[in-house]
C-alpha cells in the first residue's frame, strides 16, 4: 500500500515539471513588446514632426496663406454689438503688437471676434482669426493684461504652431491607418500619440507665453500685465496641479513661474 | 491620456486575475489527474485493440471544453499578431484546455477500465474574418470506454 502511495507522489513531482506548458512569462513578454511599440511610435512621431517643422519654418508665406485659407472659421462667428468698444481696443492693441514683430506683418488680417461663452478662453484659428470668449472680456482685464492674452495668441501664429499641430495630427492619423487592422494595437498607438501630443502642446503654450512676455516688455517695458493675469487665474484655480499632465496647457503655477523667471 | 491610463489599469487587473485563475486551474487539473491515475487508463494508440478479458460494456465517451483567453492574453496576442512570432499567451490556454477535455472525458467514464483510441479535436469558434471577434476555441477529447467483467 505504501508503495502505491509513492507512485502517486512520484506523478505529482513529474507534473510539477510539465514540459507541455510554455515557461515564458507573459508579463515580461508584454513589457518587451510594449517598449518596442512605444519606441517605434515615438521615433516615427518625432522624426515626422521634426521634418514637418523643418519644412514649416522655411515655408514661403504664399503657401502658408494658401493652407490657412482652407481652415477659415470667419463666417461661423457673430460678435454681439455690445462688445464693439472692446473690439476697437483689441484692434488697437493688435496693431501695436504687429508693428513690433516682422513675422506678423503682411500675413493674415487677424480679425478679432468675441464668442458668447462663459469660459475664460481665447484662441487663434489656423486662418489667423482671433476669438475671445465673452467670459474673458467680462473679467475687465487691464490694457496690459489684454495685450498679454492677444500677444500669446499671436505668438502661436508667429511660431506657426497651427501648421505644426496640423502636421502632427496628419502623422497620428497615418500611424492609426497603418495599425488600423488591430484595434488593440491602435488603442496603444493612440494613447502614446495623444500623450506625446499633449506634451508638445504644453511646450508650444510655454513658448507663446514667453513670446507674449517679451512683447509686453517691448511695448510697456514690463511683463507685469502677463504676471497679473496668470496670477488672477492661478488664485481661482481649484483643480490639482498634476491635472495639467492631461491638459494641452501647463498649470497656471508653472506659467506664473515661467513669467517670473523672465 | 486618460484612455491610456484606463487601458493600463485594465491590463494590470486582468493580468492579475488571469494569472491567479490560471494557477488555480492548473492546481485543480493536477489534483484531478492524480486522482484518476489508475482508472480509466487512456490509450491514444492502436486502432485495432484486442484483449483476452471478458468485456461488460463498450461505449463512446467525450469530454469538451470551450476556452478563451482573458483580456490581457487577448491583448498581447493581438499585438503579437501584428508583428508575428509565438503566441505564448495562448500556449498555456491550449494546454489547460487539452488536459481539461481529457479529464472531463475520463471523469465521465470513471467506471471503465480503459479508454482506447482517444483523439483530440479542436474547433475555432471565433470569426477569423472579424478582427473584433474574441479568440475562443473548443477542444473535444473522445474515445471508446471499455469496462471488463469483474473477475470472480
Amino acid at each position: 500500500m505504501k508503495k502505491n502511495n509513492n507512485y502517486e507522489n512520484q506523478l505529482a513531482l513529474i507534473q510539477e515539471d510539465n514540459i507541455n506548458v510554455s515557461t515564458t512569462n507573459e508579463g515580461k513578454d508584454f513589457l518587451i513588446l510594449l517598449s518596442g511599440i512605444v519606441c517605434i511610435v515615438l521615433i516615427f512621431l518625432f522624426s515626422f514632426s521634426f521634418l514637418a517643422s523643418l519644412y514649416i519654418d522655411r515655408m514661403p508665406v504664399e503657401t502658408q496663406l494658401k493652407i490657412e485659407s482652407l481652415f477659415s472659421v470667419k463666417q461661423h462667428i457673430k460678435t454681439d454689438n455690445k462688445y464693439s468698444k472692446k473690439i476697437l481696443q483689441l484692434n488697437h492693441l493688435k496693431e501695436v503688437i504687429i508693428k513690433n514683430d516682422k513675422n506678423l506683418q503682411n500675413k493674415s488680417k487677424f480679425d478679432i471676434n468675441i464668442l458668447t461663452n462663459k469660459e475664460i478662453n481665447a484662441m487663434i484659428s489656423p486662418d489667423g482669426s482671433i476669438i475671445f470668449t465673452s467670459g474673458i472680456i467680462e473679467k475687465n482685464l487691464t490694457e496690459q493684461e489684454l495685450a498679454f492674452v492677444l500677444a500669446h495668441e499671436l505668438g502661436h501664429y508667429a511660431h506657426r504652431d497651427h501648421l505644426k499641430t496640423i502636421s502632427k495630427q496628419v502623422g497620428i492619423i497615418a500611424l492609426c491607418l497603418i495599425t488600423g487592422q488591430s484595434s488593440h494595437m491602435q488603442s496603444i498607438v493612440q494613447g502614446i500619440s495623444e500623450t506625446e501630443f499633449l506634451s508638445h502642446s504644453r511646450k508650444q503654450e510655454k513658448e507663446a507665453d514667453l513670446y507674449a512676455s517679451r512683447m509686453l516688455v517691448k511695448i510697456y517695458g514690463t511683463n507685469n500685465g502677463g504676471k497679473n493675469f496668470i496670477k488672477r487665474l492661478k488664485d481661482n484655480e481649484k483643480t490639482p496641479e498634476f491635472f495639467s499632465y492631461f491638459s494641452t496647457h501647463p498649470s497656471w503655477e508653472e506659467r506664473y513661474k515661467l513669467l517670473e523667471a523672465q | 491620456m486618460l484612455d491610456l491610463i484606463i487601458l493600463i489599469l485594465l491590463l494590470l487587473l486582468t493580468y492579475g486575475t488571469g494569472s491567479y485563475l490560471e494557477k488555480r486551474h492548473f492546481k485543480n487539473i493536477q489534483q484531478r489527474e492524480i486522482a484518476l491515475i489508475r482508472k480509466p487508463i487512456i490509450s491514444f494508440g492502436a486502432k485495432k485493440w484486442t484483449t483476452n478479458k471478458k468485456i461488460k460494456k463498450i461505449e463512446l465517451v467525450a469530454g469538451e471544453v470551450v476556452i478563451s483567453g482573458d483580456y490581457f492574453k487577448n491583448f498581447v496576442a493581438s499585438l503579437k499578431n501584428f508583428f508575428g512570432g509565438r503566441l505564448t499567451p495562448f500556449e498555456s490556454i491550449m494546454d489547460r484546455a487539452r488536459r481539461e477535455a481529457i479529464l472531463r472525458m475520463r471523469e465521465k467514464a470513471k467506471y471503465a477500465n480503459i479508454i482506447v483510441n482517444v483523439r483530440i479535436e479542436s474547433v475555432m469558434l471565433s470569426d477569423l474574418y472579424n478582427p473584433q471577434s474574441i479568440p475562443q476555441c473548443a477542444i473535444i477529447a473522445y474515445g471508446t470506454a471499455i469496462t471488463y467483467e469483474k473477475e470472480q
